[in-house]
């Protein structure tokens, strides 16, 4: 199949709505790498991350009609459906079962297809260059789904401060981003 | 509000990246309307991400695209193309009975599923899809969608659609029975709360014989409900009772009917 997509956004929007199986295919190709991507960042292991990916893709074929542009782009929608997945996924009570389970049947637990780890990638490569206290702030927030109360608990510091500084950190993402 | 300070605080990225709460995120919506600042804020963010995520990723593995195609999209395709009078067959055959399991993980909620066509089931059960998944929250269903999905998607498990007697195109409920487990699952739709002083009861029918499978408040459309077992059944049966619920039906007071 042709991975270039024929259709503007707003095209390939409409036809998700109505359930073109097409227009599926073409949103799948171009987002399901990104989208695997942080996933694998989240659950840290590629059976479970494959898993998290399909029944991201589900919701997002079930619920794209709810979809508003004007509240997001597409893709930031998907992300969001996705990142919520994981973190379901990393707080199941079989999440620790599977992940050990796994490693003791010695499959591999991260792509080595290149020499650089998953963490190099994406968005982590950007959180990466973060200040340590920063990057620690958006892995508990962002990657292992930590509220800003249990965040605070985790670092013994008040709930506004951690409040304060997951919104510099975050600040500080736009920034490194955004420069590029 | 400074909108200036608004913007670099933080919260656009909080919200974009869907770390926000509820009362943050309804805040941002409502400055956003606004201010178009926000707005383009907010649309270089995204882009930034988008750009950013896309440049460099690791491909899912390929047999994740092909489960999610056979177990969502083909089946539906393939259904629409079944002639006419397949319809009107009752959904017992396995082949269409996983296309039901596919298409019950849509039909969450249940709720408006109005505006059918009498026979033609398959158009109608896309329909409801669609209005279905209007009425998803889709960031706060992963795990309901999910949760259904392992009830209903075994082939154990036989489905019905419970009607108004006196209203045959309003769903007022899916009922799931697993032959196996003899578990029994009530799927809400769009129904009213009864008065105070009334509750559900679904019963199921046996050789003629109801037997009671308790009672249940609605709580919202779309609720999915254990009720108690059951060995064997023909029919459910939903009646209005007294609150507490009653020993035998008030036939007279049936609310809903659905043939297994």
């Amino acid at each position: 199949m042709d991975l270039k997509i024929p259709y503007e956004e707003g095209e390939l929007i409409a036809l998700l709505k109505q359930k073109d199986q097409r227009a599926f295919n073409i949103l799948y190709d171009k987002y399901a790498p990104a989208i695997y991507t942080i996933v694998l960042q989240i659950v840290k292991n590629k059976e479970i991350g494959n898993n998290v990916v399909q029944k991201a893709f589900m919701v997002i074929w079930c619920t794209v009609v709810k979809y508003e542009p004007a509240k997001g782009n597409l893709f930031i929608w998907m992300l969001q459906i996705a990142r919520k997945a994981a973190i379901d996924e990393i707080k199941s009570p079989n999440y620790e079962k599977t992940l050990k389970q796994v490693s003791m049947t010695g499959k591999e637990v991260l792509p080595s297809l290149t020499e650089r780890g998953i963490d190099d990638f994406g968005f982590k490569k950007i959180t990466n260059n973060l200040e340590q206290e920063q990057k620690t702030l958006i892995e508990l927030h962002y990657y292992k789904g930590f509220t800003s109360d249990q965040i605070a608990e985790t670092l013994s510091i008040p709930e506004d401060t951690a409040k304060t500084r997951i919104r510099t950190a975050l600040s500080e993402l736009r920034n490194l981003l955004c420069k590029k | 509000m400074n909108i200036k300070e608004y913007i670099e605080s933080g919260i656009i990225e909080s919200c974009v990246l869907g770390l926000a709460t509820e009362a943050e995120q309804q805040e941002f919506e409502a400055l956003y309307i606004q201010y178009p600042e926000i707005i383009e804020a907010r649309r270089a963010f995204e882009l930034a991400l988008e750009a950013q995520l896309l440049k460099e990723a690791v491909a899912p593995a390929v047999h994740v695209k092909e489960k999610i195609l056979k177990s969502l999209t083909t089946p539906i395709t393939n259904g629409i193309h079944k002639k006419e009078k397949e319809y009107i067959t009752p959904v017992r055959s396995m082949n269409i009975w996983k296309w039901i399991a596919a298409a019950s993980i849509l039909l969450l909620a249940c709720t408006t599923w109005l505006a059918y066509s009498v026979n033609d089931k398959y158009q109608r059960l896309l329909t409801a899809n669609i209005e279905t998944a209007n009425q998803l929250n889709y960031s706060s269903h992963v795990d309901a969608i999910m949760a259904l999905k392992t009830i209903v998607d075994k082939p154990s498990v036989k489905w019905s659609t419970m009607v108004e007697p006196t209203n045959a195109s309003h769903c007022a409920a899916h009922i799931y029975w697993d032959s196996l487990s003899k578990n029994t699952f009530l799927l809400l739709g769009n129904i009213p709360k009864p008065v105070a002083n009334k509750q559900f009861q679904l019963w199921a029918v046996l050789n003629g014989h109801p037997v009671n499978l308790g009672i249940f408040d609605v709580k919202k459309e779309g609720q999915l409900i254990q009720m108690k077992n059951i060995q064997e059944a023909n029919a459910f049966t939903i009646t209005i009772e007294p609150r507490g619920g009653s020993e035998t039906p008030n036939m007279k007071a049936t609310y809903a009917l659905g043939e297994l």
